[in-house]
């Protein structure tokens, strides 16, 4: 298949829903119509899907029709009398004394009109300057009326003729369903798909290669009628809709069987299911050690078949049947829970049931599984995902600045800590550019004090500095690309120049040294200076995080540099924060809140991204973890 | 070899015609509205066609599919369409993907979606009373993705999926209903 050719279920009815919408750009335009001429199935798919919402368009006015005639009369009368004028017009527009206006003589509407009362109406107005011309005016209402009645006289009549309907003639089996006995037959007993892909990321299925495909119905197929079809999603993500509406992620690797519209059977891997709607209630998931019923919810699963069943609930409710082997009495002993939010247990192979801790299995939830279709399985893709499971749940995060796309308004920069911080928006000043970062294009980073641009820095929001006086541990996290770290004092972040201050610390000896300091600068014995020499300023992206563990009697701390989740420094001193009125800055300090206003030197020189500053001491796994998971490849 | 002119007897009679134009009314729009974005506009070009097929009726020519005849028409008139709001009309599709989806909508494998509306109906009343409503929220509320999001609570882009999902359902429950499972 040519690539231009190839789509997702999800990409092909994001572009029916922005054709329809009015929304698509003229690269979705070109894209929709470029797999529209190549691709016969895409063709289809959207026949039927622009007759369902057109449907949907039809029926609404049906139903606002009906409301109407039920205060102007019976429905009978009415369609007799919008009958007669559709007659009426035919026999009008074969006489001679009426012009009718046609498309073929007439203006084209205006795509952008407000729809008038006139417009509204059948464009079967003569031309009222024409004097031998009668005028008549059929409202819509009365056409549709007309049209509705005929559908329906339609309807009834095919209804009635038609040979699709007998499945009662149909002979069965012994199991009650229907056998094939001719094509026709065939056709109406040919079972119903259990469910479709909606779409899915990098999935390759063993011997199922089509199954990556959008809209691909699982299930039952022709040549397999009745019987279960098992699938293996070897890599990858899937998603799919069974036909009770439950949405279900699959991730490979996994081995399943979908055994009715609403019920799989898991041999081994991990599913999430997402059962939101009325319909979808109820979805079963049969495993070796354990049936799981949905009660409204969404869960996941995950079986090992050597280990047994982990199943965890996000939210709502799940029954869940651990099934043990057979005792000597040759019965099936079971044991059954009810699971709710934030449960998570475990089944082992022998059916017994045990607590499992709730980060122990990672699954790919709806949202998660949106950042992989939208930017595939990547190294930013694991970042998003760990910032969305674990980063900004993190105990004490107050500000976390990605810098990423999110197109915000007047130079802001969104907080993304998800504690309660959420106010501490950040402010670009002067030139600050944002620029790709280490991830490509789909990350953002912030661009200071290179020799094109003119001093800048992000400010963050000055009416909550007091955030940051911290009276005890803290910790400050950051990414920086530089390939020039002057001597001394260009600020990567800071506390204004009074307080904590994270910048560069160079000297003659030690070039491209980083530096924190901590303290009142002008109070030399509550000022620590901590200098490590070891260079960052290869033009590359680097970790920097430094934290300070303060101990539990107040009197003393302890100062920890990381670069690239290793220790480079380590300096116990006793100290006491300044508590200044100061904002936080990242690149520079506002020049009237430099300790020498005419100082020019404070500006950073290079790219900074993802700013992290917790209200407690990072321990060393926590900053190997983000490290890990936020380094580039 | 000359074509004998057809007899008068030959032509469907107006009344046919109307009958079997009401029959296409919801693939025909389906077909217009999935290339004309603003619906007051497909309704007025739908109206458009139908006044060309009742007025062109005697010239229709039996031995040809009554569909295609519909739907050649049909296409025509969105190509006018589109060249006399050519400024104004900022994405739309291809000529050819115009002309490619007026001949798929003739197509015979294609008439099993050429459903009636209580067939839509009676799938609409199948659908989740939360799916119910978000039907009622776009159709009969004429509220945007946006207005949804900020109703309910969720994310335009939940919403958006929401919808996709509807109108998924809707597509298969029609398939099913058409081979009377």
């Amino acid at each position: 298949m040519p690539e231009e050719s190839r789509y997702s279920w999800a990409e092909l009815v994001a572009l029916f829903q922005a054709i329809h919408d009015g929304t698509a750009t003229p690269d979705e335009a070109d894209r929709l119509s470029t797999l529209l001429v190549m691709d016969g199935r895409a063709r289809s798919l959207f026949a039927e899907y622009s007759q369902v919402r057109a449907g949907l368009e039809l029926l609404h006015r049906e139903q606002q029709r009906h409301s109407l005639l039920a205060d102007h009369g019976t429905d009978t009368e009415a369609n007799a009398e919008m009958i007669a004028c559709l007659g009426e017009l035919l026999e009008l527009e074969a006489s001679a004394d009426v012009e009718i206006r046609h498309l073929d003589d007439t203006p084209l509407p205006d795509p952008h009109h407000e729809p008038s009362s006139a417009q509204h109406s059948l464009r079967t107005q003569a031309h009222a300057t024409a004097p031998s011309v009668r005028v008549i005016v059929i409202p819509k209402l009365v056409f549709y009326g007309g049209i509705a009645a005929l559908l329906m006289v339609c309807g009834l009549v095919l209804s009635t003729y038609l040979p699709n309907r007998p499945a009662a003639e149909t002979p069965r089996d012994t199991a009650g369903r229907g056998v094939a006995l001719n094509e026709d037959a065939a056709v109406a007993a040919r079972p119903s798909p259990y469910g479709f892909v909606i779409d899915s990321v990098g999935a390759v299925w063993k011997d199922a290669p089509d199954a990556e495909a959008a809209g691909h119905a699982l299930g039952p197929s022709d040549g397999e009628l009745y019987k279960d079809v098992p699938y293996s999603l070897q890599q990858g993500y899937a998603r799919v809709q069974m036909e009770d509406g439950a949405v279900i992620i699959f991730q490979s690797p996994c081995d399943f069987v979908l055994e009715g519209p609403g019920k799989i059977r898991v041999q081994n891997g991990k599913v999430v299911c997402l059962c939101e709607t009325e319909s979808s209630k109820g979805l079963v998931v049969n495993t070796p050690s354990a049936r799981i019923v949905d009660l409204g919810t969404e869960f996941g699963v995950r079986v090992d078949p050597d280990k047994g069943v982990h199943a965890r609930v996000f939210q709502g409710v799940i029954a869940l049947t651990s099934a043990k082997p057979a005792d000597d009495s040759g019965d099936h002993p079971s044991s059954e829970l009810i699971l709710k939010s934030g449960n998570t247990v475990g089944v082992d192979t022998g059916g017994r049931i045990y607590d499992v801790p709730e980060d122990e299995v990672a699954f790919v939830r709806d949202e998660e599984y949106d950042i992989h279709r939208s930017i595939g399985d990547t190294p930013y893709s694991k970042k998003l995902i760990y910032d969305r499971r674990t980063l900004v749940q993190m105990e004490g995060l107050e500000l976390y600045y990605t810098f990423d796309g999110d197109s915000v308004p007047n130079n802001a920069v969104t907080n993304q800590a998800g504690t309660g911080s959420k106010r501490l928006a950040g402010r670009l000043v002067g030139d600050v550019r944002r620029v790709a970062g280490r991830f490509g294009e789909h990350d953002r980073a912030m661009r200071f004090g290179y020799p094109d641009q003119g001093e800048g820095w992000i400010e963050v929001d000055p009416r909550h500095e007091d955030v940051f006086d911290f009276p005890g541990s803290f910790s400050i996290c950051l990414w920086v690309k530089t390939d020039s770290l002057p001597l001394l004092w260009r600020a990567a972040i800071v506390k204004g120049d009074r307080s904590w201050r994270v910048q560069s610390g160079g000297t003659k000896s030690t070039p491209g040294a980083l530096q924190c300091e901590v303290g009142h600068y002008f109070d030399k014995d509550q000022y620590h200076k901590i200098h490590n020499s070891h260079p960052i300023d290869d033009d590359r992206w680097h970790s920097w995080a430094v934290v300070y563990d303060r101990h539990p009697d107040g009197s003393q701390g302890t100062y920890t540099t990381y670069v690239d989740g290793q220790v480079v420094a380590v300096h116990e001193a006793a100290h006491t924060l300044k508590d200044t009125e100061d904002p936080v800055f990242i690149g520079n300090i506002e020049r009237g809140l430099r300790t020498s206003p005419e100082d020019v030197v404070r500006q950073f020189i290079g790219e900074i991204d993802d700013v992290c500053v917790f209200s407690r001491a990072l321990t060393q796994e926590e900053i190997k973890t983000m490290y890990q998971m936020h380094k580039p490849e | 070899m000359t074509t004998q002119p057809p007899t008068p007897q030959e032509f469907p009679s107006q009344p046919d015609v109307a009958a079997r134009l009401a029959e296409l009314q919801p693939k025909l729009f389906g077909f217009l509205r999935s290339i004309i974005y603003v619906a007051a506009d497909a309704e007025d070009l739908r109206q458009e066609v139908c006044e060309i097929v009742l007025r062109k009726a005697e010239q229709y020519d039996p031995a040809r599919s009554f569909e295609a005849w519909v739907f050649g028409i049909a296409r025509k008139a969105v190509l006018a369409f589109y060249k006399a709001s050519q400024t104004k009309q900022p994405a739309r599709l291809s000529d050819e993907a115009v002309k490619m989806l007026a001949d798929q909508s003739t197509l015979k494998e294609s008439k099993a979606m050429c459903f009636t509306l209580a067939r839509l109906e009676e799938c609409v009343q199948k659908l989740a009373s939360v799916d119910r409503r978000l039907i009622d929220m776009i159709y009969v509320d004429n509220c945007s993705g946006q207005k949804i999001a900020e109703l309910v609570g969720w994310s335009e882009a939940k919403v958006s999926r929401m919808r996709s999902r509807v109108y998924s359902q809707l597509m298969v429950c029609i398939r099913r209903a058409e081979r009377g499972l």
